[in-house]
C-alpha cells in the first residue's frame, strides 16, 4: 500500500497523512492488525519532519484508527474501519456552528464571541 | 613451490583481483550507463555535467593503476629483499588499506552526487508505502541464523583457545573487537533501512534490491570474518604463522569478492530519471 504526499498543496501534511491512512482502511487496503512502518522510517521515506508524522499518529491512535504496541510498534485498530469514518474536524466544526449560531440569538455580536472564544481557549 | 612462491602468486592476484578486475569491472558498469542512458534521455541522472563525471572515472582509474604498479613493486620488493617475522602479513594488510582508497573516494562521489541530486529535485510529490521494513525482508531466516550459529561457534572456539594460556592470545578481546564490527556494520544497515532517502528519484522497488543487496554482502562478510579469526588464531596455535600472509590475501580476495555484488543494470527502473529538473526547465 503506497502513500503520497504533496508538498504544494494547502491541506496540512500532517492531514494528508491521515486522510490516506484512514481512506486506506476504509478501501480495505489496510486491515485491521496490520503493521505500519515507525514514525522515523516514515518521516525519512516522506522527507517529512518527524513530528508531522508523529503528529499525525498520534492522532490516529486518539481516534482509534492505529494502535501502539510497545516493541510491536505500531498496526492498524481493531475498530479502525468505523472510526475511520468520524472526522472529528467535520464534528468540532458543526458544535462550532451551533454555539455561534445560538449565542447570536441570544443578542452577543461577532466581536463579542471573537473576544470570548479567545479567552476562553488560552484559559485551557 | 616454497611459501614464498605461495605468497608472491597470491598477492600477484590480489593485485590483479583488486586494482585490476574490480575497477574495471566498475568503470566497465559506469561507462554501461553513460552509454545507455545520456543526459539528454535521463537528465534527472546528471545533476552536474557528464564530463566532469567521465573525468572522476578517470582519475579512479589512474588511481587503481598506479596502486597496481605499487603493487608490483611490493612482489619485487619482497623478491629481492630478505625478510623475517610477522612483516609480510603487516605489509598485506596495509597494501589491502591503499587498495581501499579509491573505493573511499568513489563513496564519497556517491555522497556528493546524491547530494546534488536532491538539491535538484523539485518534486512536490513524495511517495512511500506503509509497510514496516524487517531484516527478515531482505534476507532468509536461515542466513540469519547462519550468522548467529557461526558467532556462537565463534565464541566457543575463542573460549576453547582461552583455556591455554597462550601469551600471544588476546582471549575475549576477540570477541569484542569482532562485536565491535559487527555493531558498525548493524548501523550501516539501520541507516540504509530506516535512514533517509539518499536517492530522491529511486524507486521503491530499487532501494529495496539496493538494501537487500548490503544487507546479504555485510552478513556475507560477518560469516567471512569470524572464519578468518579462527583460521588466523588455529594458523598461530598449529605453529602455521607463515601461511598468515597467505590467509590474509585470501581473505581480503574475499572482501573484494563481495563487495563487488552491485545489483543488474537492467533491473533498475531508469525511467524515473526522464523528465528533466524543475530548476533547469
Amino acid at each position: 500500500m503506497r502513500i503520497q504526499i504533496d508538498t504544494n498543496l494547502s491541506t496540512p501534511l500532517f492531514q494528508q497523512l491521515m486522510d490516506q491512512i484512514k481512506k486506506a482502511v476504509m478501501d480495505g487496503l489496510l486491515k485491521p492488525g496490520d503493521p505500519l512502518p515507525s514514525i522515523r522510517q516514515l518521516a525519512n521515506d516522506l522527507e517529512l519532519n518527524h513530528n508531522t508524522v508523529a503528529k499525525a499518529y498520534r492522532i490516529l491512535e486518539r481516534d482509534s484508527v492505529i494502535q501502539t504496541k510497545g516493541y510491536r510498534g505500531t498496526s492498524i485498530h481493531g475498530d479502525a474501519i468505523q472510526n475511520s469514518t468520524i472526522n472529528m474536524n467535520d464534528s468540532i466544526t458543526t458544535k462550532l456552528n451551533e454555539t455561534i449560531k445560538s449565542l447570536r440569538e441570544s443578542g452577543a455580536t461577532d466581536s463579542e464571541i471573537r473576544i470570548a472564544f479567545s479567552n476562553v481557549m488560552k484559559n485551557q | 613451490m616454497n611459501i614464498d612462491h605461495l605468497l608472491y602468486i597470491v598477492l600477484f592476484s590480489q593485485i590483479m583481483f583488486l586494482s585490476y578486475y574490480y575497477p574495471r569491472r566498475m568503470l566497465i558498469r559506469i561507462h554501461t550507463i553513460f552509454k545507455n542512458y545520456p543526459p539528454n534521455d535521463f537528465p534527472k541522472l546528471y545533476p552536474e555535467s557528464i564530463e566532469k563525471y567521465k573525468k572522476s572515472a578517470k582519475r579512479y582509474q589512474v588511481m587503481n593503476h598506479l596502486i597496481m604498479v605499487l603493487g608490483f613493486g611490493l612482489i619485487v620488493w619482497f623478491y629481492v629483499t630478505p625478510r623475517t617475522g610477522g612483516w609480510d602479513q603487516v605489509i598485506v594488510f596495509w597494501y589491502f588499506m591503499i587498495q581501499f582508497i579509491p573505493n573511499i573516494g568513489v563513496e564519497l562521489w556517491s555522497m556528493n552526487y546524491h547530494k546534488a541530486m536532491r538539491l535538484l529535485n523539485q518534486d512536490a510529490q513524495k511517495e512511500a508505502v506503509l509497510q514496516p521494513r524487517r531484516l527478515t525482508d531482505f534476507a532468509s531466516k536461515n542466513f540469519l541464523g547462519t550468522v548467529v550459529v557461526i558467532y556462537i561457534i565463534f565464541v566457543g572456539f575463542i573460549a576453547y583457545v582461552d583455556q591455554f594460556d597462550y601469551p600471544w592470545f588476546g582471549g575475549y578481546l576477540n570477541v569484542l573487537i569482532i562485536s565491535g564490527v559487527f555493531l558498525f556494520f548493524g548501523l550501516i544497515l539501520y541507516r540504509a533501512m530506516y535512514g533517509k532517502v539518499k536517492n530522491p528519484h529511486q524507486s521503491y522497488e530499487d532501494r529495496a534490491i539496493n538494501i537487500q543487496t548490503l544487507v546479504r554482502q555485510l552478513l556475507s562478510m560477518a560469516i567471512a570474518v569470524m572464519l578468518y579469526a579462527m583460521l588466523q588464531i588455529s594458523l598461530k596455535v598449529f605453529g602455521l604463522e607463515s601461511f598468515k600472509a597467505i590467509s590474509i590475501s585470501l581473505y581480503f580476495h574475499v572482501i573484494g569478492f563481495l563487495s563487488m555484488q552491485w545489483p543488474r543494470l537492467d533491473f533498475i527502473n531508469f525511467d524515473v530519471y526522464k523528465d528533466k529538473p524543475a530548476l533547469t526547465k
